[in-house]
């Protein structure tokens, strides 16, 4: 199976929740040797981000103004990359050498850099801000004992629900699925009642399904995959059983072309889990079917977790100027600067005094304002999920394929999943 | 499939024009009344497969947001067509952007392509050198190569060249088009020795020879050499997509696809941005097909 | 003074057809990764390729795809090209229609083709309308039905362009051999069979070639219709070599290997075509 990365532009900070799936966590990173990141704030860097300019651009512009007037003699020297090329340039930098100074990177992209302990370990260089910022956030970017980021934005989803659908198919009124377990279950009434699909599973969600349902995905140093539990057995089984019965949309697994919020928005599916910032999108493309819209909260915010999304302010231990990296990444990632960012965009700050702002709390007066804050409270209460840093896009590519047959009902599922093991431990090895 | 006569296959030398395009369309004579009459039905059939999902893509471009895009029988029509898609392709997802990389690696590649051809054709036409004999060998040896067995390869010199995520990194490794050193080869060919000759009294250097009297004598061959210069760079696919990494840069065929693949694609503006990206090679071909593919597919007989 | 006429496409072809190709060769018995380095491994990759079994899987599916496509396409493009072989007015127009998708680009095509192919995509909604299916057809969501989907796609396409060489050498198939068969009392169909089609025979192999050299190519259909799914039921050759060398893999010394059997296939096709020929001359 192939993967396709998502659309670019000033799109991709919304699109981040499409991409990560659940935050993520490695049992296993070195703590290396301790940089000394003190010593007087003065001189140049670099600065990279992904995929903000231009939308962005006089945010970030103003941020470095800021900074270089409360340090005098500092310069910040700017420049954004496309988030599809990411990976590939933080790899080539490291080996040249040449990571920039201060670096926005998504947790995936940050994985390989902490396991090789080439970033400086936040808990001690900003251990004087730390507890600013939300646990989960922080959690999220923590690699065995170091935490290799800062905290920066965030995505959380929302749990969109066709009110119409759901009355139709007798439902109105009853809660909302605790887990993915229950959403089967409720899927399976709903396609029973009228035809239509409760949810459309998707290839960046499962690994999240199946973390949530207790599957480990990999081992505890993330060299082999272990995905083929009872667990994940009954699981697969529980969605091949809905693709028979209509409960997901028949072209779930060809669905390259049509994601989960297309049919959504064709009142195909009653549930979907994303982001806030399609709401809008939804708006635009089916006006209709925005009308019947109402949210809940994120499968398993109350007990397994929810999936977060966190792009990460990293300082590389190579830097030559460690004092003003470090200096600048605090700045950047002050409650201040990250409201700032958040008005002026669809994502979350990662500090808990900015997600206390009004404009969070704010009394919900239409669907937007209450997916927000509705997202701000699984942030700051909920639980997350912390995904292992191998199990990454790659991962949910190839795990997505194996299991499609066993979806379409044509291998059992442990067949599948053996296979799937098979292949995800063949691609943990080469690495 | 990709065509014989593109520069992907790297031409199979067999499909080389050999001598004067065939002659024009020498077609069997009108029969009876019924057999008219079952032929027409039959290239009805035929024409309406390969228009039928055109137009289905035309019909799912002009439908308004709220109008479903299933449907067929009841629904091809749209019940209140709009431009819409068309605007949002351009405004909302960046098509434009596509399209100018396309020109550009359009543009250098038949460039590029034309020169080689050229020069090339004119020499292993026309000019005795040292090891012609192997090269044409050699080129002929290649010319069944498959680019994806080199595929690899070329992706790593490109990348030492530096060229990795450029337009020249896009258009060099594919410059070279076989297919076009033997039509050109074969144009020079055909020149008579008497005009040569003629300009070497009066005087004329092997320059002003081969500008003068030579490229004035083959500009049927230039063209076709152009406009299948022009459809293969538009058509290419596996290339940009290995050795591009910025989506700013991609190609019309690249640049779609990843749209369509992407999270909030509608499906109503994919149809219109692939509609507009077969418009141009469309286009192109409309107006020359009479002369362009007439000759080639002629020529392809007797190679 | 040749030199000015040969220099350029020498330092083209030399940095991006004979380098690369040398270096395939080198690569195969290596373990380099495409970040470059790797080291000498004798026949490993070799060895390796010929014991795995996903490889092995996607050179099947690629030869069921010419074994359906080729002859599909050969007998579809050579009734096509008798079809449109007449001078009825009007039949210009529908010959330059009939043409038009060669020139179409393939990825655009494809994506085209997966709404065609959906579950209430055109080719659904037209047999359910004229009621003669009740369920949709799951044309990309069947292990068994996907990679005939993607045929469906690559004939659409590769028919113009077989139909235009073919129509190409009927328009030079001579009249007088027709006319005599037709005093002696042969009927059309006859006349076709023993008279005009061995007279194409060479052409007719020759698009056989082509067909069958480019569907060992085939990539785009797979990668964007169905990404090689369901499962890997749609992965060919071309897209496996893809992954392991291009995207997300790295293995350029193993990648080099597949090209190099992928070659030897292309070869043998070439082979066929020429002993078929020679054949048909003799």
């Amino acid at each position: 199976m192939v993967r396709r990365t998502v659309i670019s532009g000033p799109l991709a900070v919304a699109s981040a929740l499409a991409l990560a799936g659940c935050g993520l966590s490695d049992g296993s990173a070195p703590s290396g040797e301790q940089v000394d990141t003190s010593g007087e704030v003065t001189g140049t860097i670099t600065f990279q981000t992904l995929q903000l300019s231009p939308t962005f651009d006089d945010y970030i512009e103003g941020v470095i103004a800021d900074f270089e007037q409360q340090y005098p003699g500092t310069t910040v020297t700017w420049n954004d990359i496309p988030s599809d090329s990411a990976a590939r340039k933080t790899n080539a930098d490291a080996v040249a050498n040449s990571l920039p100074d201060v670096m926005d990177l998504d947790t995936a992209t940050l994985a390989p850099l902490a396991r090789k302990d080439l970033v400086v370990d936040m808990n001690t260089a900003a251990a004087d801000v730390k507890d600013d910022f939300v646990d989960t956030a922080w959690q999220s970017l923590t690699f065995g004992q170091a935490s290799a980021a800062l905290p920066w934005y965030l995505n959380t989803p929302i749990l969109m629900k066709n009110s119409e659908l759901l009355s139709e198919a007798g439902l109105a009124g009853e809660p909302d699925p605790a887990g993915y377990a229950e959403l089967v279950e409720v899927s399976a009434k709903i396609a029973a009642a009228t035809g239509k699909a409760g949810f459309q599973p998707t290839e960046i969600g499962l690994p999240c399904y199946l973390l949530s349902l207790g599957v480990p995905l990999v081992n505890d140093d993330g060299t082999k995959a272990v995905v083929n539990t009872p667990e994940a057995v009954a699981f697969i089984e529980s969605l091949a059983e809905l693709h028979r019965s209509g409960g997901i949309p028949a072209d779930t697994v060809s669905a390259q072309q049509r994601g989960e919020i297309e049919t959504f928005q064709e009142g195909k599916t009653a549930y979907l889990e994303t982001g806030g910032s399609r709401l809008k999108i939804i708006e635009e493309n089916a006006p209709a079917v925005y009308q019947q819209i109402t949210l809940g909260k994120p499968l398993g915010v109350a007990d397994e977790g929810t999936w977060l999304v966190t792009h990460g302010i990293a300082v590389p231990k190579a830097s030559e100027n460690l004092p003003t990296a470090v200096a600048f990444a605090k700045f950047l990632t002050s409650s201040a600067n990250q409201l700032a960012l958040a008005k002026q965009s669809s994502v979350f700050p990662s500090t808990t005094a900015a997600l206390d702002d009004a404009f969070f709390q704010a009394k919900p007066t239409d669907l937007v304002t209450e997916a927000r804050s509705i997202a701000a409270d699984s942030l700051t209460d909920g639980t997350t999920i912390v995904r292992p840093a191998s199990a990454d896009a790659e991962f949910a590519a190839a795990l997505w394929s194996a299991v499609q047959p066993a979806i379409l009902g044509e291998v059992p599922a442990e067949r599948a999943l053996a296979e799937a093991e098979r292949k995800l431990t063949t691609i943990l090895e080469a690495r | 499939m990709s065509s014989v006569l593109t520069r992907s296959t790297r031409g199979t030398g067999r499909a080389v024009p050999e001598g004067p395009p065939a002659p024009g369309t020498k077609l069997g004579r009108p029969g009876s009344r019924r057999e008219a009459i079952l032929r027409w039905t039959l290239m009805l059939v035929a024409v309406s497969v390969v228009l039928g999902p055109l137009l289905w893509q035309l019909s799912t471009a002009l439908k308004g947001a709220g109008e479903s895009t299933s449907g067929f029988l009841g629904s091809l029509v749209p019940s209140d067509p709009t431009l819409q898609n068309f605007v949002t392709a351009f405004t909302e997802i960046p098509l434009a952007r596509y399209l100018l990389n396309s020109a550009a690696i359009a543009a250098i590649g038949v460039t590029v392509n034309l020169v080689i051809a050229t020069l090339t054709g004119y020499a292993l036409a026309r000019i005795p050198f040292r090891g012609r004999a192997v090269y044409m060998a050699v080129l002929l040896a290649t010319a069944t190569l498959p680019f994806e067995v080199i595929l690899v390869s070329t992706l790593l010199v490109t990348r030492n060249l530096g060229l990795q995520d450029t337009l020249l990194g896009v258009v060099l490794p594919q410059g070279v088009a076989i297919t076009s050193l033997f039509v050109m080869r074969q144009a020079f060919r055909g020149i008579p020795n008497e005009l040569e000759e003629a300009a070497t009294v009066d005087g004329a250097g092997p320059f002003r020879m081969f500008l003068r009297v030579m490229l004035p004598n083959v500009k049927g061959s230039l063209a076709v050499v152009t406009v299948l210069g022009f459809l293969d760079s538009w058509d290419q696919f596996i290339w940009p997509l290995v050795i591009l990494s910025d989506p700013d840069k991609y190609p019309v065929s690249v640049g779609v696809q990843y749209l369509s693949g992407a999270f909030s694609a509608d499906q109503r503006v994919i149809s219109a941005a692939a509609l507009v990206v077969i418009l141009p090679p469309l286009l192109v071909y409309m107006f020359t097909q009479r002369h362009v593919f007439k000759g080639l597919a002629g020529g392809a007989l007797k190679g | 003074m040749p030199l000015v006429f040969v220099g350029p496409v020498l330092i083209l072809q030399g940095t991006f057809l004979f380098t690369p190709l040398v270096n395939t060769f080198v690569l195969a018995f290596t373990d380099a990764s495409t970040v470059g380095g790797g080291s000498f491994i004798g026949l490993d990759n070799f060895t390796a390729l010929a014991n795995d079994g996903d490889f092995w899987a996607a050179v099947g599916r690629t030869f069921a795809y010419l074994a359906v496509t080729v002859p599909v396409i050969v007998v579809l493009s050579t009734s096509l090209a008798i079809l449109v072989n007449t001078s009825l007015r009007g039949s210009s127009v529908v010959r330059v229609l009939l043409f038009s998708p060669m020139v179409m680009p393939l990825a655009t095509i494809a994506v085209m083709f997966q709404f065609v192919l959906d579950s209430d995509g055109l080719i659904n909604e037209v047999l359910t309308g004229l009621q003669l299916i009740a369920e949709p057809v799951p044309f990309l969501s069947s292990s068994d039905l996907a990679l005939f989907s993607l045929m469906l796609v690559t004939i659409w396409k590769g028919c113009a362009l077989s139909t235009l060489i073919t129509l190409a050498a009927l328009q030079n198939v001579s009249e007088e051999l027709d006319e005599a068969a037709s005093l002696d009392g042969a009927g059309w169909l006859r006349r076709t069979w023993s008279v005009t089609l061995p007279q194409i025979r060479g052409t007719t192999i020759l698009v056989g070639v082509l067909v069958s050299i480019a569907v060992l190519r085939v990539f785009a259909e797979p990668y964007i219709i169905t990404g090689g799914g369901p499962g890997t039921s749609t992965e060919t050759i071309v897209l496996y070599l893809f992954q392991k060398g291009v995207s997300p893999g790295t293995q350029a010394g193993y990648a080099s290997a597949i090209s190099l059997v992928l070659f030897v296939f292309v070869l043998a096709a070439a082979a066929v075509s020429w002993s078929l020929t020679r054949r048909s001359r003799t």
